[in-house]
């Protein structure tokens, strides 16, 4: 099995100037961080990318600073919800006032905390609509969870096509399939209170 | 017997893809973050560079390891072509060939042929274009001048309309130099063109600072200047009669996005690009084309023509002037 390569390794390459690390850093990150902002910005697309511009050019100016004690996801959308406040600010307007679930200190926590398999609440408000969260819960995976459960139900392939995507072997496919798909079930606990099997 | 549903199955399949930035901003922003990853990797290696400078000099051997040390050539990215064909890059030496084909480094040259323009985005914010008429010559010196050996070059410092977001003029500074001469835009649009040692210069919006030697003279909206290098040298400033020198500016604008824009602001932009007034003969009309959310692909037309387009597929009209530079939006036939 291949292993595919940690955000650490991948940082420390981008620090060495390697080209495919900051290839594969974008490809990964930057639709994340797109997601995560658009909606902030009432959905205009324009905002989004002046925004998203400022996060991860602030983020390649400072890669080097990243310690990993939080997750290379957790440390932009960090940056991304300052570069958003002074958004707000620098257009010198109110902002409607949009509350997302994961921006609540304990869901972040929690959502943090999921590739380590433990420490899940109980119960927490329902407070986003439910397409919104089930993207929001695969954005907080790890990316090719998150990828390989939508090749999996939306686009339909199958665990060798998968396995080929992701240069792993069927075995190793499966069982990260099994991964992503009891990581999904606590991002989307953790996001709702509720578990899939709750839902209608 | 029914088969156990699989809920995480239809909660994933039920919420459809997530929402993806579309190739055009997602090669924007890649360009924007990849430029500020080398400039990051720059400054660290400069950063180490004085280290070890500072521990060679202390040990009185700086000298001998001066040329290893400075010696490490890296393409430094200042623009990336867009609507580009037909032209030659000449890598500067040391430089940029590591680079992909559509981007420039620091030294390289560009050179559009006999029959094509060139339209450029320029780095570090994305926020300027520069269009380069057929038949040009430019060099970047360094990431903020761009030599105009010959031809014709068109600068936008804004990248958009005033309103649009996209105004951030005033942090991508840029000098064009030519020969003797020196143009620094102070949030503009403007044209200069090379003929043999002088260089016109045409401003289209905001204003921009000219220099010949020791003089230096502020050119507004609509006027010009022929910077004459040969002889005692002088600046000559007049107005701009409506020509057809942006007949080539307007073919080469960059293409605006329209799809899930309102109109308004997509006409904003189209003006702004053109160098045309915008005025709508009712409040009404504005506020209708405020509601109107467009969809499809961006035209590739020049930007009189796409906002001619657009207006009619949305059920209203424009009556232009190009004696006078503005356009009039009126309501559509019946």
């Amino acid at each position: 099995m291949n292993e595919l390569p940690t955000d650490r390794e991948m940082v420390n390459s981008m620090i060495a100037g390697n080209e495919a690390a900051f290839e594969s850093f974008f490809r990964e990150y930057m639709p994340r961080v797109f997601r995560f902002v658009l909606p902030r910005l009432g959905g205009s697309v324009q905002d989004t990318e002046e925004v998203c511009q400022e996060v991860l050019g602030r983020a390649m100016r400072n890669i080097a600073g990243w310690r990993g004690e939080a997750s290379l996801s957790t440390w932009l959308l960090q940056i991304a919800r300052n570069e958003i406040t002074d958004h707000w600010r620098r257009k010198a307007r109110r902002a409607s006032v949009e509350v997302f679930a994961e921006d609540d200190p304990l869901v972040a926590a929690t959502l943090e905390s999921i590739q380590d398999d433990s420490n899940r609440p109980d119960r927490l408000a329902d407070r986003a609509d439910l397409l919104n969260v089930v993207h929001t819960a695969l954005d907080r995976l790890p990316a090719h969870y998150g990828d390989a459960l939508e090749w999996k139900y939306i686009d339909g392939l199958s665990v060798a096509e998968i396995g080929q995507r992701l240069t792993l072997n069927p075995t190793a496919t499966q069982s990260l399939l099994a991964r992503a798909r009891t990581a999904f079930r606590d991002a989307f606990t953790a996001l709702t209170g509720s578990t899939a099997g709750d839902m209608p | 017997m029914n088969e156990p549903r699989d809920r995480i199955a239809d909660l994933i399949r039920g919420a459809g893809q997530r929402p993806e930035p579309s190739a055009e901003v997602y090669e924007r922003l890649r360009f924007a973050a990849r430029a500020q990853w080398q400039a990051g990797l720059r400054q660290r290696r400069r950063r180490r560079f004085l280290a070890i400078a500072a521990g060679v000099a202390l040990l009185g051997i700086g000298t001998a390891l001066f040329p290893l040390l400075v010696s490490t050539p890296e393409p430094v990215i200042v623009a990336r072509l867009t609507q580009a064909a037909d032209h030659q890059i000449v890598r500067a030496r040391g430089g940029a060939d590591a680079l992909d084909s559509e981007l420039i480094g620091v030294g390289d040259e560009l050179r559009t042929s006999e029959s094509q323009g060139i339209t450029l985005a320029q780095l570090p914010n994305g926020t300027t274009s520069l269009r380069l008429a057929a038949n040009t010559h430019i060099r970047w010196k360094s990431a903020d001048r761009v030599e105009l050996l010959a031809g014709a070059i068109y600068v936008d410092t804004s990248h958009g309309a005033p309103g649009s977001g996209l105004t951030q003029a005033v942090r991508d500074p840029l000098v064009i130099e030519a020969g003797e001469a020196r143009i620094e835009h102070i949030g503009t649009q403007f044209l200069a063109v090379r003929r043999g040692n002088d260089v016109e210069v045409h401003v289209r919006d905001g204003e921009v600072r000219v220099t010949l030697g020791t003089d230096s003279r502020r050119l507004a909206r609509g006027e010009s200047a022929t910077l004459r290098a040969t002889g005692a040298g002088a600046i000559q400033t007049g107005h701009d009669a409506a020509d057809s020198s942006w007949q080539w500016v307007d073919a080469l604008a960059p293409r605006v996005s329209i799809e899930g824009r309102d109109l308004l602001t997509v006409l904003r932009t189209l003006a702004y690009q053109g160098g045309l007034e915008l005025r709508f003969a009712t409040a009404d009309l504005e506020a209708a084309a405020g509601s109107t959310i467009l969809h499809g692909p961006a035209l590739n037309l020049p930007p009189r023509e796409t906002m001619r387009a657009l207006l009619g597929s949305s059920g209203l009209g424009m009556t232009d002037d190009p004696g006078n530079g503005s356009v009039l939006i009126v309501p559509g036939p019946k």
